[in-house]
């Protein structure tokens, strides 16, 4: 139970022991809680006793934990199973108040009666929600003067997601959710409301129960190559999650300081549950599911690996002839092309016509011959319960899932206790520990030659990497001979077997993790407590890498070990005041104190020059080397929350939280983060009141200032350890050499003057209600403005330095968010409900450092992801083809050269600079979730849209260099590019159209058409998107059959996710990202492909 | 009341104390990494100058002025695109790059500490070190950025010095240092030693022998524009020259993979360039002995050596011509920035210029220290071919012939050929210049960009030098 619903509890206590004359809305607020105060029965007199049953509407089940009270006084029972209660009160009773979560609170004249049922129907307005906000504090929904979202646990077990990052997808606006690809334990990318900073983090900040937790993805190898790593929310267990909020706006966020500059996504776990006064709860779920690649790139089987139409057997090229051209040799023998099915080698390929032509190659599609389907194995299981004073929540969790390359696997094994009790009227106090192990293994993506998709994606047909067997990577054979040398279609050069590599260059991870807390709630007097809470979140995450020698990337073999351990430690002490100041008047205070300190540390060893084969240990390395980092950083604040309501009707609350962080120069390491928010309900006004059209209505509105730190170690100097190169080898002089250590003066110009990043940002938004809730919508608006963002701004070397640390950037987001909702159908047995959010977001980046127009994010030489200034944050930048003033292409119109024909006639002309090709941001997204239930069966199905953003398709590129793309089957066709000759431009660079045919060739893809000396414009590609993201259909076992098996509840559920797309995008899935969860997006280059994922579950509640 | 009154002291102390505490908490201290060195001795400083400024000057420097003397030649990619003259701005930012953010930063931190401890000895070689660095750039990039420059932390953006200025600063800075090179080095401060100083290896004579032949080197430079050779004549007279092959100021590369020299990382990451026909066809003319150190195979990094030596022509694109040798390609080849030969060339040249006696002896000097130097087999090759020259048949092609012959993928070559038009050189076909061998470096992208406000403008790479008057 977290400290917001101690608070609660405390102060409803107070209330109700100094008999306040409530109103009806303030019961209602507190419905949640209520059922606590039956510990206070004890205190009042008893003497009139009433009987009855509490029923529900919509099905007329029984319902357990209904709390019942008698108005005005402090009694109280709750229903058990069976939806009976007793309730034993003073003379003179008046009414009795039914209330239980999510239902209309009922309230019936006793009138003398002894016996009193009551039938419960659903409250759709909810206007008494109460949400959790900053630090944990639980807020009426109402008076919240910004805007606020939440995923509830349902939703999150449901969506079939192993990372729950993954099941916030398309389901909350302003919230955008990239992941990295299908495979298992890939990360994912999270944004709120957009790019705050030019190179910081630009994730929102995680917090479970009050603590934040680590959400890193860590790296061991370049951003371009390596595995797909996991970004560390994936370690929470998707079962133990109650509900996750996600607070959006700088107002939301302010208390929490400069953690939260990019929003906070607040997570809720389980909780001890009494409900029906039952003492022991048990939950299973389990769940097994199966995953298929979603789309792959096409690639052509016609034509044989070579160059010039002639076949080449070590060639990386597939530009041969036609292989229905060749033949297998009937004398000659090759090792290479092995035959599973005989034990035996093939024939060498001779044409068609030699003399020993035998059998027919049969093409092969390596590419999807590789994928395997993915099968995960989720169970859970949690045990909870308690009394007045106690309560515990105990759960466990396992989960396998082997992804859909071969020998890909990730794991996930939880536990998770949690518990409070109440020692005395003045204290409780409440402890946490979850442990989570995580890991598996991963294997090798992206631009290296080890990679699976880059050499599967460069492969010519007439080839067979899993030599005819059906499950090659089982099969040593398939890639590898007796003399531990590889069998790849490039004779050992070239690019590695993908079945080598999943085998021979394993990469493996394990993670253990803790996370703790601890807290205690003290009352001093009413309304007024104070809470005390501490939480570690602690992990090492040990990881190997291995390349056998022979591996295509490392031929000599290597070993890395890299092992991180991170520890986050938060403490927080806050006094919180609740006041009703005059009557209609309340206000409530909170003064708070917040430390906080994070640490890495990473030990790096690298083994080079292996010698032993499959000898995977460090002492198999001739050369060691080692290294070692240690990230810190700490802050401290302190806090204010004043707020004030009157009447339900009109709410005001000010925030201000003054920080002081170790990243920044001690002579300006404190600031300051006001934030100022209000609402307006407006349906309280006399003349509103009670209407049944518009039942409620709210505008709100907030103002706030946040902010953030530097990167650590940038204000002072350092000696790194000395390497260098010239522009054109990557190996070069790295010390210790020559027998001694070398260090050198830091190219980063350190900043003793750095001063906060500052984002100011406003909003206004306007929730309404109408129909009774029927139809709800909510639209909100909003600014945000980051001023001084921090960056290594490139200066020139004669100052000395490579880059200075700046404030310097500035960057604003612009943005629209619309909720939707609506009962479309309700009847007894039927419902329909609708969601709709939308979200348009508008970045631009608006400066940099003086003279210095854009910087780089990530990327490749021929295509970057790069902040520009004028454009949305993450635009590609590559080379593209010479326009002219009119931006018609410029073709090379030049028959002959110096005499010599011109082999580039008929060509468009490269641009001799590079440009922004496109804005991988969004236009807008939009999430549509439809849900239909018929008595015990729901069928939910949400529709992801996305329009606009573009992505570098890098594989097409590189497949179209190789001639294995399916675009280049139209080899030797001719094509006429529309545009202007280069000989009739003129000053004012205009010129007069030509038409000059061409031929789609060899050259021509491995010149100006293709990837790699190409126009990189080619190849960057809309990602515009409608998926079917999530398919739910669940059935309910009836009651009646599940009170004879002593079950609570049973649900049957299938999810699907991903089963439909509809996208421009013509490779993976366009829901990809090379460098994982990075600010460097829109960039895939031999990415591991998304996937299908068809989940089947069972519920049970005991 | 009492009660609420106890409440709020208790608050109060306990807000004080976490108060109190916060100070403690946001230690400055936490931000210092503890992942890099705050500071380094002034001899773990010094190996890595000398280490940078050893790797670009035979690397990115080397190989741009080698092909346009045409001893290499660039056959593909951009290497191709320098032979025809088209040296772009950004390429040669690395150059400049790591000229000024490393070699000149790291020497100047080094006099900043060496001063500050009195250590006499270090103040000296940085001095060279900074001296050399700084030649190296003007006779490249003309005006370029010192007495203002290297003070990013006060100025991001440095003013340009004028060649004629960083000549004078450059003297300067070797006359400082052979006077604080010929006091004695105070006991208990540090001094170079065979460990911090991977050029002489804390040999001081040597460093005050290199310093003086420096200056005459700069003197051969200035003459151009002087126009009389006293100066050069009096840095001769005065002596204390290198006066052998085990003075050479030069530095050796290793042969781990993290020391090996940039010719054999350039040849086996890219390999983008040949030897050049020019130096190939020369030294065939008179089969020198030292073209199997210069020359490997057309395979490359075997260094096998050749039965025949070919080069290729500016603009041939020949992939077929050798590989360069084992001399500048092997991994642990050596990079020479002065030599004893070089100064006898020097001696010639001025003997010659002025009619004093001794020119043949000394350019045969120059010569048998040039092939003792790279250790070629040489018998009476010298004798043979040079020991019918006298004082009165010797001519200037003789001696920068075989200058440039010794001064295998040195720039200096680039310096003589400015000076004296040797050896004639047919431009590139295909060249991108109208004809015109390239005089200078354009200034980097780098410069333009973030101190534009400073660089010269409009400088192409066919302009001249202060010095290289018309």
């Amino acid at each position: 139970m977290s400290m917001g619903h101690q608070l609660r509890y405390v102060f409803d206590l107070i209330v109700t022991n100094l008999k306040f004359n409530l109103n009806s809305n303030f019961m209602k607020r507190s419905l949640v809680f209520t059922f606590l105060l039956m510990t206070c029965s004890l205190l009042s007199a008893q003497n009139v006793q009433i009987t009855g049953t509490v029923t529900s509407f919509d099905d007329g089940s029984f319902i357990p934990g209904v709390n019942v009270k008698i108005k005005g006084t402090t009694v109280g029972a709750l229903t058990g199973s069976d939806g009976k209660y007793t309730i034993t009160g003073p003379s003179g009773a008046q009414v009795i108040i039914f209330s239980f979560i999510g239902m209309k609170t009922l309230e019936i004249p006793i009138e003398g009666k002894k016996v009193i049922d009551a039938v419960l129907s659903p409250d759709l307005l909810q206007i008494d929600e109460v949400v959790v906000t900053a630090i944990g504090i639980q807020r009426e929904s109402k008076a919240l003067g910004y805007s606020v979202q939440s995923v509830v646990s349902d939703d999150v077990v449901r969506s079939g997601a192993i990372n729950p990052v993954n099941s916030l997808g398309a389901k909350v606006a302003g919230v955008q959710v990239t992941s990295s690809s299908g495979v298992a334990g890939a990360s994912s990318f999270i944004t709120i409301r957009g790019m705050s900073s030019i190179t910081g983090n630009n994730q929102p900040l995680f917090v479970v129960d009050g603590i934040p937790i680590d959400n890193s993805q860590l790296r061991t190898e370049s951003g371009t190559a390596g595995v797909a790593y996991s970004n560390r929310a994936i370690d929470l267990n998707p079962n133990d999650i109650e509900s996750i909020n996600i607070l959006k706006g700088g107002a939301a966020s302010a208390l929490y300081g400069i953690r939260a500059a990019n929003g906070v996504v607040v997570i809720t776990t389980k909780k001890g549950d009494t409900t029906a006064g039952k003492k022991l709860n048990i939950t299973i779920n389990s769940s097994v599911s199966t995953d298929k690649v979603s789309q792959l790139p096409p690639m052509q089987l016609t034509y044989a690996q070579g160059s010039a139409g002639v076949y080449v057997n070590n060639q990386t090229n597939a530009w041969g002839p036609e292989i229905s051209s060749l033949r297998h040799s009937n004398t000659t023998k090759d090792p290479y092309y092995y035959n599973a099915g005989l034990g035996d080698t093939k024939g060498v390929i001779v044409p068609s016509t030699a003399s020993d032509a035998g059998d027919a190659i049969v093409p092969v599609d390596n590419m999807n011959n590789f994928f395997v389907t993915g099968l995960t194995i989720n169970n859970n299981i949690s045990l909870s319960g308690g009394n007045e004073d106690t309560k515990y929540y105990f759960s466990a969790g396992h989960l396998n899932a082997k992804g859909v390359v071969p020998r890909n696997e990730w794991s996930r094994t939880s536990f998770s206790l949690n518990g409070e009790h109440k020692f005395a009227k003045w204290l409780t106090t409440g402890a946490k520990i979850t442990y989570a192990n995580s890991g598996g293994t991963r294997i090798q993506q992206g631009s290296n030659t080890s990679g699976v998709m880059l050499s599967l994606a460069r492969q010519a047909a007439n080839w067979d990497n899993g030599a005819g067997f059906k499950k090659p990577w089982l099969e040593q054979k398939a890639y590898q001979f007796a003399d531990f040398t590889q069998r790849n279609q490039h004779r050992g050069g070239g690019y590695d077997n993908p079945y080598w590599t999943v085998n021979n260059n394993p990469f493996n991870d394990k993670v253990d993790r803790i996370t703790a807390s601890a807290n205690a709630l003290v009352t001093f007097t009413e309304g007024m407590n104070l809470t005390y809470r501490i939480g570690t979140d602690f992990y090492s995450d040990r990881r190997r890498q291995f390349y056998e020698i022979g591996s295509r990337s490392i031929p000599a073999g290597r070993i890395i070990e890299d092992n991180y351990f991170v520890q986050d430690l938060t403490q927080d002490v806050y006094l919180t005041i609740n006041r009703e100041i005059i009557p209609g008047l309340k206000g409530n205070l909170i003064l708070g104190n917040n430390i906080y300190q994070t640490s890495n540390q990473n030990v790096f060893m690298r083994g080079t020059t292996l010698v032993i084969p499959n000898y995977r240990n460090m002492s198999n390395a001739s050369t060691k080397e080692a290294f070692e980092t240690l990230d810190r950083r700490r802050t401290a604040a302190w806090y204010t929350d004043l707020g004030l309501s009157w009447q339900s009707m009109f709410f005001v609350n000010a925030t201000y939280r003054y920080e002081w962080s170790t990243s920044l120069p001690s002579e300006y390491n404190n600031f300051g983060f006001p934030s100022v928010s209000g609402s307006f309900v407006f349906t309280e006004l006399k003349i509103l009141k009670g209407n049944n059209i518009l039942s409620f209505g709210k505008v709100r509105g907030s103002l706030a200032k946040i902010g953030n730190d530097a990167p650590i170690y940038g204000t002072l100097a350092t000696y790194p350890s000395s390497a260098f190169s010239d522009g054109w080898t990557t190996t070069a002089i790295s010390f210790p050499a020559f027998g001694t250590s070398g260090f050198t003066v830091t190219n980063t110009l350190p900043n003793g003057t750095l001063k906060p990043e500052r984002t100011s940002t406003w909003e206004v938004g306007l929730d309404l209600r109408f129909l009774n809730g029927r139809v709800g919508l909510d639209f909100t608006y909003y600014e945000i403005l980051s001023e001084d963002l921090i960056l290594a701004v490139p200066v020139a070397k004669s100052s000395g330095f490579y880059s200075a640390n700046l404030n310097a950037g500035s960057m604003e987001n612009k943005g629209i968010e619309l909720v939707l909702t609506g009962v479309v159908v309700k009847t007894k047995d039927f419902s329909w409900d609708l969601n709709i959010n939308y979200t348009k977001n508008k970045n631009k980046v608006l400066s940099l450092a003086e003279g210095v127009p854009n910087v780089t994010l990530g990327g490749f030489t021929s295509a970057q992801s790069r902040a520009v200034v004028g454009n949305s944050y993450g635009s590609i930048f590559g080379s593209e083809f010479r326009k002219d003033a009119s931006g018609d292409l410029i073709i090379d119109d030049r028959p002959t050269i110096g005499g010599v024909a011109n082999a580039k006639y008929g060509w468009p002309i490269l641009s001799s600079s590079d440009a922004a090709l496109g804005d991988v941001l969004p236009n807008w997204t939009m999430g549509i979730t439809n849900g239909f239930s018929f008595k015990g069966v729901a069928l939910s199905f949400l529709v992801d849209i996305k329009n606009g953003g573009f992505m570098w398709n890098g594989t097409k590129g590189a497949m179209y260099q190789f001639g294995t793309h399916k675009d280049t089957e139209n080899r030797g066709a001719q094509n006429t590019f529309t545009g202007v000759g280069l000989s009739t431009l003129n000053s004012q660079n205009e010129g007069t159209t030509v038409s000059i045919p061409m031929t789609l060739n060899q050259s021509w893809y491995q010149n100006e058409g293709g990837g790699f000396f190409g126009a990189g414009s080619q190849f960057v590609e809309k990602t515009d998107w409608v998926r079917l993201k999530e398919l739910t259909i669940s059935y309910s076992l009836p009651k009646s059959i599940l009170k004879k098996a002593a079950i609570d509840r049973a649900e049957i559920y299938f999810t699907g996710r991903n089963l439909w797309i509809d996208t421009p995008f013509s490779g993976v899935d366009p829901e990809t990202n090379l460098y994982g969860s990075s600010n460097a997006q829109g960039l895939e280059y031999f990415n591991m492909p998304g996937t299908k994922t068809f989940t089947f579950g069972l519920n049970l509640n005991f | 009341m009492k009660k609420i009154h106890k409440i709020f002291t208790a608050i109060s102390l306990l807000l004080v104390l976490f108060l109190g505490s916060c100070e403690k908490w946001i230690d400055p201290a936490y931000n210092i990494s503890p992942n890099d060195p705050s500071d380094v001795p002034i001899n773990l400083l010094l190996p890595s100058a000398a280490a940078s400024l050893s790797y670009v000057y035979m690397g990115d420097y080397s190989r741009f002025v080698s092909i346009w003397m045409q001893q290499l030649s660039g056959v593909d990619r951009q290497a191709y695109g320098f032979e025809l003259y088209n040296q772009g701005e950004s390429d040669d930012n690395n150059l400049w790059n790591t000229l000024y953010g490393a070699t000149l930063k790291d020497l100047s931190k080094s006099k900043e500490k060496a001063l500050a401890l009195g250590a006499v000895h270090y103040v000296g070689v940085v001095n060279i070190m900074t001296a050399y660095t700084l030649s190296i750039i003007t006779d490249a990039w003309d005006d370029a950025p010192f007495s203002k420059a290297l003070v990013g932390e006060t100025k991001l953006q440095s003013a340009y010095d004028t060649q004629e200025a960083l000549y004078t600063t450059i003297n300067t800075l070797l006359d400082e240092a052979i006077t604080e090179l010929s006091k004695p080095a105070p006991s208990g401060i540090p001094a170079p030693n065979s460990v911090s100083d991977l050029i002489y290896k804390g040999n001081i004579p040597n460093w005050i022998a290199a310093a003086k032949s420096l200056k005459l080197r700069n003197a051969l430079h200035l003459q151009k524009k002087a126009g009389n050779w006293n100066a050069v004549g009096t840095l001769i007279t005065a002596g204390g020259l290198i006066s052998s092959n085990a003075g050479n100021f030069k530095f050796s590369f290793g042969t781990p993979s993290n020391e090996s020299g940039p010719v054999y990382n350039f040849d086996t990451n890219r390999g983008d360039v040949r030897v050049g026909a020019f130096i190939v066809t020369l030294m065939n003319s008179n089969s020198d002995p030292r073209r199997p150190l210069y020359f490997s195979g057309t395979v490359t990094p075997n260094f096998s050596v050749p039965s025949t030596y070919s080069g290729s022509n500016p603009g041939a694109q020949l992939t077929s011509a050798n590989w360069a040798g084992p001399a500048v390609a092997a991994r642990n080849a050596t990079a020479y920035f002065m030599t004893y030969a070089e100064v006898k060339f020097i001696e010639a040249e001025w003997r010659f210029r002025t009619s004093t006696t001794g020119a043949a002896d000394a350019l045969r000097a120059a010569i048998s220290a040039s092939l003792g130097q790279y250790g070629a087999t040489a018998g009476s090759w010298v004798q043979d071919n040079y020991g019918a020259l006298t004082d009165a048949t010797i001519t200037l092609s003789n001696i920068i012939h075989a200058k440039y012959t010794h001064l295998y993928m040195q720039p200096e070559t680039w310096n003589d050929w400015k000076r004296t038009g040797l050896p004639v050189l047919t431009p590139s076909v295909g060249n991108v210049t109208a004809g015109v061998v390239p005089r200078r470096f354009i200034y980097p992208q780098d410069e333009r960009l973030y101190n534009g406000v400073n660089m010269p403008t409009g400088k192409i790479i066919t302009d001249r030098v202060w010095w290289d008057v018309q």
